[in-house]
This record gives C-alpha cells, structure tokens and sequence, in this order.
C-alpha cells in the first residue's frame, strides 16, 4: 500500500484545507506537489498583479495629468503562455474574504515598502503584498479587449474561470475601463470600490465622478454574457457627500437594465428613489440590497414603492445621510416584506448635535409576524429605542432566529458597536448603544 | 419491534466487526458492494484495513450514522461548500486527536472506504500540521524525494513569490 503523502488524490484534499503560504512551501515539496498546490494557491489571489507581471516590466510615465503606468515592452508569446499556465486556476481576485473600505492607500507603486506586515484573514491567508498590488494604479490601456491576440489568436477572456473580481480604484487617474478587460464568462461578483483616505479636492472629486460614471457606462455596454449576480460599488472618501450623483445614478441604471439576474446590488447615494425603484423592478431575482439616500424622506418613499414589488427581499441595508431624524413611520413598509433574515437602517452624520428624540418601536407581536425569520437587525435611526422595546427581541419565541441586534446610535462610518454576548439583559443606561448577540 | 439490519465487515488481519447496516452504508465502498452481491451473510472484506484503524473508523459512522449523505454532486469549490467544509465539530476534533500513525492510517482507510466526511477531518488535521513547515519538513512528514532541479526550484519560488511568507 502506497503511503499517505504519495496519493496524489489525498494530497489534493489536503492542500484544498491549506493557507496560502503553506501552499507556497508545497509547491517546492516535488514536481507532483506543485502540480496540486498551484491549483489552489492561485485559485484566490489579492489583486491581478502576481498574473500581470508575468506579462512584462511596469514603468511609470510622468505627463501632463500625472503618473500612468505602462507595461515596458509589448508582452511576448512565451509571457502570454506563462500568463496562461497560472490564469486558468483563478476564480478568485480579492484582497479579502469580506469586504470593508481600505481607502489607506497611498499614490506611490512599487515594491511593498509601507511597513505592512500582512492581516491574517478569515481563511488563514496572510496578505503582504500591499504596495505592489494595486493594479488599479495600473494603465492596462496596452491590454485592452481587441488587443488580446497573441498568435492571430484572439485572447478572451483574459482569466476565463474567474468568479469574483474586487477592483479598487485608489488612482483617479486610472483609465475607467481598467477592470473591463477582466470581466469574463464566469463572473458571478464584481465589486468596484473607489476610495480616497483623504479629503479630495474639487478637482479630483470631478475626476473620481467621471471615473465612476464611465466605468458603469463600460459595464453596461460589455457585449459578451456575463452571469453577474453580485454588484457592489463603493464610494469612500472624507467628503463624498459633495459628491454630484445624478450622472453616477444614471449610469447605475444603465447597469441595472443590463444584468437582470443580480441577487444583489450594493449602490452609492441615490438622489431619487423613483428611478431605482424602476431600475429595480426588472430584477427579479434580487434578494439583497444596500443603498444609501440624500435624506429620510427619500427613504421613505423608496420604501413605499420598493416593498410592494419585492416583498421576498431577504436582506436589505438602508442608510441616508441628512441631519433629520429618521421617521418611525419608516418600519411601516417594512413590514409587508416577510423575508427578511437582515435589515438594518442607519444614518450617520459626524458631529451632530441635536438631542435624538423618542423612537418607539412598532408593536412587537406585529414585527414577529412580519419577520419571522429575522436574524440580524440594525437600527440607528438617531432616536431613542426604549429599553422595553429591546427587551421584547429576547423573547425567543418571538424572534427565534434573532442572532443580532443593534440598536444604536452612529455618529460617523468609522463608529462601531461593542458586542455583548448571551442573550442576557440590555444595559440598563437610558440609551442603549451597544450589541447584542444571542446564542441558540 | 424488528432489530436492525446488521452486517459482518472483515479486517485485513481477519477481526470481523459486526455492526447495523446502517451505519457501515456510511462508507460508500460498502454501500456498493452491499447494492451489488445483496443481502448476504458472508462476512464483507476489507484487505486494506487492520483491526485497530476498522474499530476508529467504525467508531465515527457509528456517531455520524444519522447524519445527512453529502451529495455526489457537490461542488467543493463552492464558496459556502468550502466554508462549511473547514468547521469541525467538538467531538470531531476529540476523536482525531490520534498519534500521527493512526491519523494517517485513518485517512487511507477513509479514502479506501470512501467516507469523505472522514477523509475532509482528517485532511484539514494534516493540513494543520503542515501550517509553518518548510518544504523539507514537509517532505519528512510524507516520505518524499525532492525531484526539482535547483533552476526549476527558483523557477518556482519566482512565478508564485507574491505567496511567500516573508
């Protein structure tokens, strides 16, 4: 009987349950280990950059609109092979396993030399390669869809099975196109982040409009299919509330038109809620949504005209971002979508001053019919939640699925809850502001 | 009330376990054999598996004998397939808590048997094991022979140097 470790089947189980650098250290075991730990060391890579160095040398270019980056030579026949050999195993271009802003980058490219000594994420992969990562810095202009050929032979897609793309534009100056040529036939989540950690100048908050805007617009307008289930677009920046977004807005619906089997979309602010509510009306297979809208009364009437149309929505995620309290009347439509496992309503607006007033909850006998499978729940509203009012979510015949419930009050994006844990009383201060986590 | 179905399986070192049909069918390799010769009362052999790894390897169908099949068809390179795949439970844990022999001798009689459940626990238990070693330690834990050239060797850590801890 062979031993254990010359079983090639059972050495790809186990190398399927390894972190990254231990499938590094595998890959140098022996010509069979490599063969099998390739295969998933690069089934989840942090950005496109270890696949695009295979294809050539970067170089900056200084112009009269800043710094682009430009691969030096033309890539050759046999960098394309080597950029194949490793392209057909990823499924997988993200920095993390979870999404959450990053926004901490600097403007510089180049080898990893910002001190970062990796974050050991949710599936034990330790990240490192902070600096030199970030292909969004990069112009990919020599590498657009028509210019895929190698051989006569046109290359599409550039990464055929990959699944899940993060794309972060920390360089406004990029071109908006850069992630189009990485859109391929089985990509099924696409998230595009635009993030500044500093506040923007005029200037530049144009320029990242742009940006964004010509980006949906090359969305919308990709001609092969593409079974995109998944749309997340971020926008962070200190003062993005400047931000114009009717014409981001629109561009959003462009988008929407085109992908009609989404199940969810994260979008930025909305200044309007009758076009997203038609925008959303083809999308019959949406399950989760994230928006954010300029004031309450927008919420509101989205609310209004969305719950009707999709009462099986399963998660849903609403924030405004006006210095007015959130009406209570806002649960009212809610409770006609009788899905929900999360809903969360938040507002923030840092340095606010004003006193939050009463917020009572509606009857709790009527929230435990209207969400009977509720498990997470987020209010911030800016009002007060009466204590007896959080109580009542204890009860667990009345939410038996209640995992979460956080009833606070948030001041800016960067607040977070601290967490409790036991189902066990709220604090008994006036105002409750932490979280509760409840064990079945 | 009728007692369960049972049926004899037959180590290599020819100690017979009788136990409920129910819970041998957890191996897929005797669910078959059962599915083709039928109900029989001759004792099923199993050549590759000793006395000592057949008794462990019973003991985890017997706790898992009311647990849900995985399909055949399951993709294991589904997100939440794999999320799922990394938990393991308490008992789990205890139970393939073994020295290194019998964990390896666990694995080939899962993967012999075809009891992925098993084969998935014992797996993520050397994958563990694995965590921090460098290539020759590895090799020491499994018997290999290093058949790279010291050009192909570089050739390696060049084209996947953004995985390397550093």
């Amino acid at each position: 009987m062979d031993t254990l470790g010359q079983i090639a089947e059972i050495i790809d189980v186990i190398l399927s349950f390894t972190s990254r650098s231990s499938l590094y250290n595998c890959a140098l075991v022996c010509k069979s280990y490599h063969d099998i730990a390739i295969k998933y060391l690069w089934r989840t890579i942090p950005s496109a950059w270890p696949l695009l160095s295979f294809l050539g040398i970067v170089c900056p270019e200084f112009d009269i609109d800043g710094i682009t980056w430009r691969f030096s030579t033309t890539p050759s026949q046999s960098s394309w092979e080597s950029f194949d050999k490793f392209a057909k195993y990823v499924e997988v271009i993200a920095r993390r396993t979870s999404s959450g802003p990053r926004g901490t980058m600097d403007y510089r490219f180049g080898p990893s030399d910002l001190g970062y000594d990796g974050i050991e994420e949710e599936d034990g992969f330790t990240d490192r390669c902070c600096g030199r990562d970030c292909i969004d810095r990069v112009t990919l202009n020599q590498i657009t869809q028509h210019q895929y050929s190698a051989g006569g032979a046109l290359r599409t897609p550039l990464i055929p099975n990959l699944e899940r793309l993060d794309f972060t534009f920390s360089q406004f100056r990029a071109p908006p196109e850069t992630f189009v040529p990485f859109l391929g036939p089985k990509l099924k989540k696409l998230t595009l982040s635009y993030h500044s950690c500093m506040r923007i100048s005029d200037q530049y908050l144009i320029l990242l409009q742009r940006l964004i805007r010509q980006g949906l617009q090359e969305l919308a307008k990709f001609e092969s299919e593409i079974p995109l289930e998944n749309l997340e677009i971020s926008v962070q920046a200190s003062n993005y509330s400047a931000m114009r977004y009717q014409e981001i807005n629109e561009a959003i619906l462009l988008v929407l038109e085109r992908y009609t089997k989404l199940r969810r979309l994260k979008a930025p602010t909305f200044l309007r809620h009758d076009g997203l509510v038609s925008g959303l009306r083809h999308l019959s297979h949406l399950q989760s949504l994230s928006v954010t809208f300029k004031n309450p009364e927008v919420l509101m009437s989205f609310l209004k005209s969305f719950c009707p149309e999709h009462p099986n929505i399963r998660h849903l995620e609403l924030e405004h971002e006006n210095d007015i309290a959130t009406p209570r009347s806002i649960l009212d439509p809610l409770l006609d979508c009788h899905g929900l496992i999360s809903l969360s309503i938040t507002t923030y607006l840092a340095g606010r001053t004003s006193r939050p007033s009463n917020w009572p909850l509606p009857d709790v006998h009527m929230m435990s019919e209207a969400w009977p499978q509720l498990e997470l729940l987020t209010l911030c509203p800016w009002g007060i939640i009466p204590l007896e009012d959080l109580e009542a979510f204890q009860d667990t015949e009345l939410f038996p699925h209640l995992k979460s419930l956080e009833p606070h009050h948030r001041r800016s994006r960067s607040s977070s809850a601290c967490g409790r844990s036991g189902r066990s009383k709220p604090s008994p201060s006036p105002i409750f502001t932490g979280k509760m986590t409840f064990q079945h | 009330m009728s007692a369960a179905p049972q049926v004899t399986l037959e180590s290599s070192d020819g100690e017979k376990f009788k136990v409920d049909k129910e819970v041998a069918e957890r191996s897929v390799l005797i669910k078959n054999m059962i599915e083709d010769v039928g109900e029989s009362d001759n004792p099923i052999p199993l050549p590759n598996v000793n006395a000592s790894v057949l008794k462990k390897v019973l003991e985890y169908c017997e706790h898992h004998r009311g647990d849900p099949l995985p399909a055949a068809d399951a993709d294991p390179s589904n997100d939440d397939n794999r999320k799922r795949a990394t938990e393991i439970s308490d008992w789990d844990q205890k139970f393939i808590q073994v020295d290194q022999e019998m964990l390896f001798e666990i694995i080939l009689a899962a993967n012999y048997m075809d009891i992925k459940p098993l084969l998935d626990v014992g797996c993520k238990t050397v994958a563990n094991m694995i965590k921090g070693k460098t290539p020759e330690e590895i090799r020491k834990l499994f018997n290999i022979v290093n058949d790279f050239t010291p050009e192909e060797e570089a050739q390696i850590k060049k084209e996947n140097e953004w995985a390397e801890d550093r």
